[in-house]
């Protein structure tokens, strides 16, 4: 075997899987550079997704906003709140609508009962729900209150016993683990017939929805804030006590990304509140890049939008059907010679399903041994063309991809002037540089490196000059119907169907890489044909 | 072996990863104070436009990751021409680069050159990985980016933005591998002329078409040179920026030979700025058997929902840059106001664009950033914007809003 084969398929291997490797490290990726300079030299704190109100306590950002939010819908009393009335200061403050149609009924009390009672008392702030609070064993009496109506319990059976409400007609409890937890519940959370809770799940594509975000142990300050549950439709949620956010508000807040159809200015767009000092930078960078806007079929790295799972199964399948032919190859077809191997491997990486239909149709065939090791399987005109096909592919296509990714990842170089100007001023440009630079280079690796000693070994009598050059023709010829249809897939991808042309890191560059090279596969099939009928390639081995 | 490899791999990514945890982002930072927030407005509170160019880029750009840092920077010196034709023609994808200002004396400083550091550009990836791109920068400030900081700069030097505007164009074009048909026209010679072109301006830092200068009674060569380069059906699509008192009728009539001429235009820079957010053209382009691509241009706001970029006229150094905020984020045209009070035209528009009360699953807001300090624009200025974007009624007098509660923070320090 010649030591070419192995080199050239590690290289694609290599490659490829650095930046597959790169996309799902970049993905994993939290705030690698909080720690380092990105917080340097900041002379404020708001961000476009994120404004802070960085406060002296809940007192200062109570008198703060009943200026800055001087709505009267919004409003509350006078007095800040503070743990020993914050109770009173929600109940004097709250504007109960006449019409509701829920109750609830949230521990009440203690500071601690307040970290579990907020963010139910944001949603009835909004809605005009009636509020009820338990407390010292029993449930404050209220007798406007309709015990008719859907009740809300809002925590357990430990912070709110079921026989203290039990006298209410329709009960519902929502409880958590963590108030953490249950802020998130209750923000995705809808009993549409009782109208009560935020109903923000993954699929309400449409609203704006803000958010006001504090610890528990800062949860004076989330009641501070309240009047933005009316001016802004604002939910409560948390982060953690030690400034970050948990894995459960990391994915809801990336299930907030909005996205856009025609330019990013269409709505909705989504936004955070920090009322927590505590509250680190690291997590704010992390929350203003999740609800920032995402083109539909990119939703950018971490985020993954429909089109992106739906591309991203065809290189998984592409992999699957890779690891099947060549360990099939590698155990049950000791016949088939190892750089006829590599070549169904590859072509299958790239040919998700197909490759291993056409590999299982090219060797489940009678074969004959015509020398000794060298063996031939008989094969309908069609099926030869495919092996043909895919010997030229299997290592051209890849190369080609491993070329495209080379120049992205350090950059396209352009060319312009006053000399460029004119009918060809895109011969300098980046796209069309690449994709020359693709097709020129993967097909001098492929004749050099492959197709030559491939040639050579099956036809020992002829003399180089002559197996180089038809290697040359075959290879130049094949590739560039390859590059036809992969040419402009990756085009029609790259340049027009995705608004924001996907980079390296992005999912996208290679799905829409491996769509392009299926196509290429099958506008490059029809030319082998013409080169098997002419016996300028072997269509049987 | 394997599984030691493994596990080794798994750590090496996981501790590459990064967490969410640390010290207190409500820390201390200079201009908090004066970012006044209300219910629908922030601002970026400015004092000149070399700190209003950085405020805007810490606003837009957390840099905490490669994703959320910036593809590349704009330097260029404090010259409202050259600013505006580089924000025209540089900002949008696939540079995704704000725009940064150097000092009176034409240096970089030290806030500036820490904010470039700290914005870590990703390098465009169609233009050879560039990390800054310096317009009229002298050249031993952009050898200062090169030894300081490490970054790749592109350099364009052109005193005249008129043929700046072409250099531009030829670059943007083999970045493409195309001369987008819609171009938007400003008056180079015209004292409002960056004024009627701002808002327009912010629609290209959006979305990256074309951009030109004329005079108010002629077309310059380097601009008819542009126009040449377009190939629609039917040439160029343009749009002139103001009416004929800042670009003359004979000036769009002989604009006609390169294609369409529109206008956006209102009888003062305010009305215009409000006629570009509410300005929608589309319609043909060009097409060929199998494909079509329409034209379509300007925001077409008519609507809530939506963001507003808002500012004083008088400050134009500072407004260019703020067109970031129209590139990414919440994006949305650029208003103006005055120091003390909001015209009749933007209330107008402001009032047509009012939000409504709506469910918590529908809800529909509006938003905007105010551009400057409280000199540039007051807080009751602020606050009239504020009643404006609420679903609110607007009450007849609004000077009971001022505030006289103490700013938030003071207290703390």
């Amino acid at each position: 075997m010649k030591w070419t084969y192995p080199i050239v398929a590690f290289v694609i291997f290599f490659v490829l899987g650095f930046g597959l490797v790169n996309i799902i490290k970049e993905d994993l990726e939290v705030a690698p550079w909080a720690g380092s300079t990105a917080e340097e030299g900041r002379i404020l704190a708001h961000t476009k997704n994120v404004t802070r109100l960085v406060n002296a306590g809940p007192a200062d950002l109570h008198a703060y906003l009943k200026t800055a939010i001087p709505y009267e819908e919004a409003q509350t009393i006078d007095m800040p709140p503070s743990k020993d009335n914050w109770q009173d200061f929600f109940s004097r403050s709250l504007k109960v609508n006449p019409e509701a149609k829920n109750v609830v009924i949230v521990p009440g009390g203690s500071e601690e009962a307040l970290k579990w009672a907020l963010p139910a008392l944001y949603y009835a702030y909004f809605y005009g729900s009636p509020v009820l609070f338990y407390s010292n064993g029993e449930v404050s009496m209220d007798q406007m209150v309709d015990r008719n109506l859907k009740t809300f319990v809002i925590g357990s059976v430990e912070q709110i016993p079921q026989e203290a409400v039990s006298d209410f007609e329709e009960i519902e409890r929502i409880s958590a683990s963590s108030p953490q937890e249950l802020a998130l519940k209750l923000a995705e959370y809808r009993d549409e017939e009782a109208e009560f809770g935020w109903g923000r799940e993954v699929d309400r594509d449409n609203g704006y929805f803000h958010y006001v975000l504090t610890t528990p142990d800062d949860a004076l300050e989330g009641l501070a804030a309240i009047p933005y549950a009316v001016s802004n439709n604002a939910s409560l949620l948390y982060a953690e006590e030690d400034g970050g956010i948990s894995g459960g508000l990391d994915r809801y807040a990336f299930a907030q990304r909005a996205d856009w159809f025609v330019t990013p200015s269409e709505g909705p767009f989504r936004h955070f509140w920090f009322v927590s000092n505590r509250i680190s930078y690291a997590a704010q960078g992390r929350l203003d890049f999740s609800l920032e806007k995402a083109e539909y079929a990119s939703m950018g790295p971490v985020a993954l939008g429909d089109t992106e799972a739906l591309l991203s199964i065809i290189f998984i399948w592409g992999i699957a059907s890779a690891l099947f032919v060549w360990i099939h190859g590698l155990y049950l077809l000791p016949m088939v010679k190892m750089p006829i191997k590599i070549g169904w491997t590859l072509a299958s990486l790239l040919l998700p399903i197909l490759g291993p239909v056409l590999y299982i149709n090219s060797y489940r065939r009678p074969a004959k041994e015509v020398e000794e090791g060298d063996w031939r399987w008989i094969r309908s005109h069609n099926q030869q063309s495919a092996a043909a096909t895919i010997m030229g592919f299997g290592y051209g296509a890849p190369l080609m991809i491993v070329v495209g990714f080379i120049l992205v990842w350090f950059g396209f170089p352009i060319f312009f002037g006053e000399g460029m100007e004119g009918s060809f001023f895109w011969l300098g440009a980046g796209m069309p540089i690449m994709m020359i630079a693709m097709y020129v280079i993967a097909v001098l690796i492929a004749w050099a490196l492959v197709q030559y000693p491939m040639k050579k070994s099956m036809m020992p009598s002829m003399s180089s000059k002559k197996v180089s050059k038809m290697a040359f023709i075959t290879t130049a010829l094949s590739m560039l119907a390859v590059s036809l249809g992969m040419m402009s897939v990756s085009w029609y991808m790259l340049m027009n169907k995705i608004p924001m042309m996907p980079k390296e890191d992005d999912v996208l560059w290679f799905a829409s890489m491996w769509l392009a090279s299926f196509i290429g596969f099958l506008v490059a099939w029809p030319l082998n044909w013409i080169f098997i009928r002419k016996q300028l390639k072997p269509g049987n081995v | 072996m394997i599984r030691y490899i493994c596990t080794i791999a798994l750590g090496l990514i996981l501790t590459g990863c990064g967490k969410t945890e640390g010290a207190p982002g409500g820390g201390s930072h200079p201009l908090q104070q004066e970012a006044l927030a209300t219910a629908y407005t922030v601002r970026l509170p400015g004092s000149n436009p070399e700190e209003q160019a950085v405020l805007l880029t810490q606003t837009v750009y957390p840099a905490t990751r490669e994703d959320n840092a910036v593809g590349a920077i704009i330097l260029v010196p404090q010259d409202e021409k050259i600013a505006f034709t580089a924000m025209n023609r540089i900002t949008h994808m696939p540079v995704n680069a704000p725009l940064l200002y150097l000092s009176e004396d034409n240096t970089i400083s030290e806030q500036t050159l820490r904010e470039m550091k700290r914005l870590r550009p990703d390098g465009v990836l169609q233009d050879k990985r560039t990390d800054v791109y310096a317009v009229n920068v002298p050249k031993d400030q952009v050898q200062k980016v090169r030894e300081v900081l490490g970054y790749k700069v592109r350099t364009f030097y052109e005193e005249d933005p008129v043929k700046l505007a072409s250099v531009l164009d030829m670059w943007q074009a083999a970045m493409k591998a195309d001369h987008p048909d819609e171009v938007i026209i400003s008056a180079v010679d015209h004292p409002d002329g960056i004024k009627h072109g701002i808002g327009p301006m912010g629609w290209n830092a959006h979305m990256g078409k074309g951009f030109a200068w004329v005079y108010q009674d002629s077309i310059p060569q380097a601009t008819r040179d542009i126009l040449k380069r377009r190939y629609g059906d039917h040439g160029s699509f343009m749009y002139l920026t103001g009416g004929p008192d800042v670009i003359s009728n004979k000036v769009a009539q002989e604009l006609g030979q390169y294609g369409l001429v529109r206008r956006i235009s209102g009888p003062n820079i305010f009305a215009t700025n409000t006629v570009n957010a509410g300005y929608k053209d589309f319609g043909r382009n060009w097409g060929w058997w199998w494909d079509w691509e329409p034209r379509s241009f300007g925001w077409g706001i008519a609507q809530a929902g939506h963001n507003y970029i808002i500012g004083n006229p008088d400050d134009m150094l500072s407004m260019i840059p703020a067109a970031v905020l129209g590139h990414m984020g919440k994006h949305g045209p650029i208003l103006l106001v005055k120091p003390d009070s909001v015209p009749k035209a933007t209330a107008d528009y402001l009032k047509m664009v009012k939000p409504f009360k709506t469910g918590p699953q529908e809800t529909i807001l509006n938003f905007a950033w105010i551009i400057g300090d409280t000199a540039s624009v007051s807080v009751a200025t602020q606050q009239q914007v504020d009643r404006l974007l609420s679903p609110f009624n607007i009450p007849k007098d609004t000077t009971t809003y001022l505030s006289e509660a103490p700013i938030l923070q003071e207290k703390k320090d």
